[in-house]
């Protein structure tokens, strides 16, 4: 089982940790089914794995393992000031995995998390009565849910479908929203479900220059406008985010073509909206990726960490391409 | 190993037969002294006894003798006893699980690297076990040392340098019928398996991007620290700054500004001063 891309390594996924409880659950099964070759080893938790020390967090994203668990309550968390504040008054996100596939330079998963390995929570209904029944305690107000926070949804679906249940979730419940943010360009893997109205695709789109430099294992812009464009005429609701913004000497050049390469594909008025985020971090994550990513310069500029106000040159070009009323300039939700 | 690298492999065996393969194949010297130890330039052997508390202690002992940076792995070499029958004597496995009977503890090395030497997961016991004894705690191998181990071995470096290997001794039926002289040769012929093996992982530790700071680093670090009497933040800014100027000129030596710093200089002068290096650093 080597990793073509790196001989010495592992393929990805080469082993997959079961917690013992959820070893016979469906989910669980179906996966171990997917990896039929993979090393299976028993754990009594995740985090016997997950949260070791002195883990070398850029060695095992050469060859990640799947660990198979059970989400412990609390199932759902409010959003960190370092997000963008929701339109709903209710909003939340939670974690139906750990870990993402890609290898994002400015991603704070490599600050928050000892491992890259990728935690899949298999008992997701546990999840979603726990969101029904904060629905239902908020008196059906609707409820904003972020499914793909602390992972990229979409990207891990084929390891197991991921977002189907999320769907038909959705279909169930017309008054919880749900955002499923992502780089990837799998839209087919979930193009054969009628698309929920209240079920929003976000795509992070990022400048060419920053994607190849920083967005490491991530598809393609074209690919994932491509993905994005499917989705639209296919009737799904999809919200662009250009986020983060890295500064940069030629911001506005390289965003204005973005922009242009952008809207010359998607109609703008076709969106659910378009949002615009600077980079930001807590000071501790920035600290750690500092430390674990010596060959990135994105940490070793003189950085804000709280974010300014944004070029006013990029805020006018994405005018005018997207209606006022359609855009969202970051704000924190504190 | 054959590796030319400065980093050293730390092999930790209990029995003097296990460590005796080991020390064969790598023709290791003995070190005088009231352990035992041996070693090359390139592999460090540390014969620690019986049980897991003798293994922890000898393995800490052995470890503090190095920089962590200059740990390229740590090797539990041994035998080991196994449940299955399908194990034959003298099967090489490579660990991926050791739990600690008494406590239920378990611990999990990285499997970064590929390998065609079959793996398994391991119980460590702190009595012998034998077939007609009802509690086995759970299927697979079985020894008296590998928790310890790790536990001593996982206080000096992270879980991708930590490795496990053991050759089936027995079905916990017949341990008197092979000797250790036998156990020994069988182990030898291991050897070169447990050498690739490991030779593979320092390749994959290798292409890590974090940056280890060597000794002259340190050196400079710290005689920043003492001259200018920074506090321990400004030291790790300084240490992240050095380490980004390492990755981004590897042929440049570290700006020479220290040697002209005076001692009496007053604290605001010297954060300037650490501030302006810091800057320097990351040009």
């Amino acid at each position: 089982m080597t990793n073509s891309r790196n001989s010495c390594f592992a393929k990805p996924y080469s082993h997959i940790y079961v917690e013992q409880q959820i070893a016979e659950a469906p989910r669980a099964i179906d996966i171990l089914n997917r990896f039929g070759n993979a090393e299976i080893v028993r754990i009594d938790t995740y985090k016997q794995v997950f949260n070791r020390p002195k883990q070398q967090f850029d060695l095992q994203k050469k060859s990640a393992k799947i660990i198979l668990a059970k989400k412990q309550p609390p199932y759902l968390q409010p959003f960190s000031n370092q997000c963008q504040k929701s339109e709903f008054p209710n909003a939340v996100y939670v974690t139906p995995a750990l870990g993402c596939v890609y290898d994002c330079d400015f991603c704070f998963l490599h600050g928050m998390y000892n491992s890259a390995n990728i935690v899949v929570f298999v008992n997701i209904d546990d999840i979603q009565k726990a969101i029904c029944k904060t629905h239902e305690e908020q008196n059906r107000t609707p409820l904003w849910v972020s499914i793909s926070y602390e992972t990229d949804l979409l990207a891990l679906d084929s390891l197991g479908a991921a977002v189907a249940p999320w769907i038909a979730f959705a279909h169930q419940h017309p008054n919880i929203f749900m955002e499923c943010r992502t780089r990837s360009s799998a839209f087919h893997r979930i193009a054969m479900h009628s698309p929920p109205p209240n079920f929003i695709l976000a795509w992070s789109l990022s400048p060419r220059e920053h994607a190849q430099k920083y967005e490491h294992r991530a598809p393609r812009i074209e690919q994932r406008l491509r993905a994005a464009k499917e989705a639209i005429d296919m009737g799904w609701k999809v919200r662009l985010c250009f986020d983060p913004v890295l500064n940069d000497t030629h911001l506005s050049d390289i965003f204005q073509r973005l922009f242009s390469d952008t809207f010359a594909q998607l109609d703008a008025c076709k969106l659910f909206d378009v949002t615009l985020g600077p980079f930001r971090m807590g000071n501790d994550f920035f600290k750690r990726i500092q430390r674990a990513r010596p060959q990135c310069d994105l940490f070793y500029r003189k950085i804000e960490l709280e974010p300014e106000p944004f070029d006013r040159a990029i805020v006018k070009e994405i005018q005018k391409y997207v209606p006022r009323e359609k855009l969202v300039l970051w704000q924190s939700q504190s | 190993m054959n590796s030319t690298s400065a980093q050293k492999t730390i092999f930790i065996a209990a029995l003097p037969f296990e460590g005796g393969a080991v020390s064969d194949y790598f023709r290791l010297k003995r070190i005088p002294g009231p352990l035992a130890y041996f070693e090359n330039d390139a592999n460090f052997l540390a014969v620690t006894g019986v049980g897991k508390a003798r293994c922890a202690a000898v393995t800490g002992a052995a470890l503090s003798q190095f920089d962590s940076h200059s740990i390229g792995a740590v090797v539990n070499i041994g035998i080991a006893g196994s449940t299955d029958r399908r194990h034959r004597v003298g099967d090489l496995l490579l660990i991926n699980k050791i739990t600690e009977a008494a406590t239920g503890r378990s611990y999990f090395p990285d499997m970064l690297c590929a390998t065609q030497i079959p793996e398994e997961c391991l119980t460590t016991v702190d009595t012998v076990v034998n077939e007609h004894v009802t509690a086995i705690p759970e299927n697979g191998l079985m020894d008296m040392e590998a928790a310890g181990f790790y536990e001593a071995a996982s206080l000096f470096v992270g879980p991708h340098k930590i490795i496990c290997l053991k050759m089936i001794s027995d079905h916990l039926s017949n341990l008197s019928k092979i000797s250790p002289v036998q156990m020994r040769q069988a182990l030898l012929q291991n050897m070169p398996q447990v050498a690739e093996y490991v030779t593979a992982v320092l390749q994959c530790n290798a292409q890590t991007n974090a940056i280890e700071l060597q000794p002259d680093h340190m050196a400079y670090l710290n005689q920043l620290k003492s001259k200018l009497r920074i506090t321990q933040t400004q030291y790790a800014v300084l240490s992240d700054a050095v380490r980004r100027f390492i990755n981004a000129h590897p042929q440049q030596p570290l700006p020479d500004v220290h040697l002209t710093i005076s001692t009496k200089l007053q604290k605001k002068q010297r954060n300037q001063i650490v501030d302006e290096l810091t800057q320097q650093l990351l040009c």
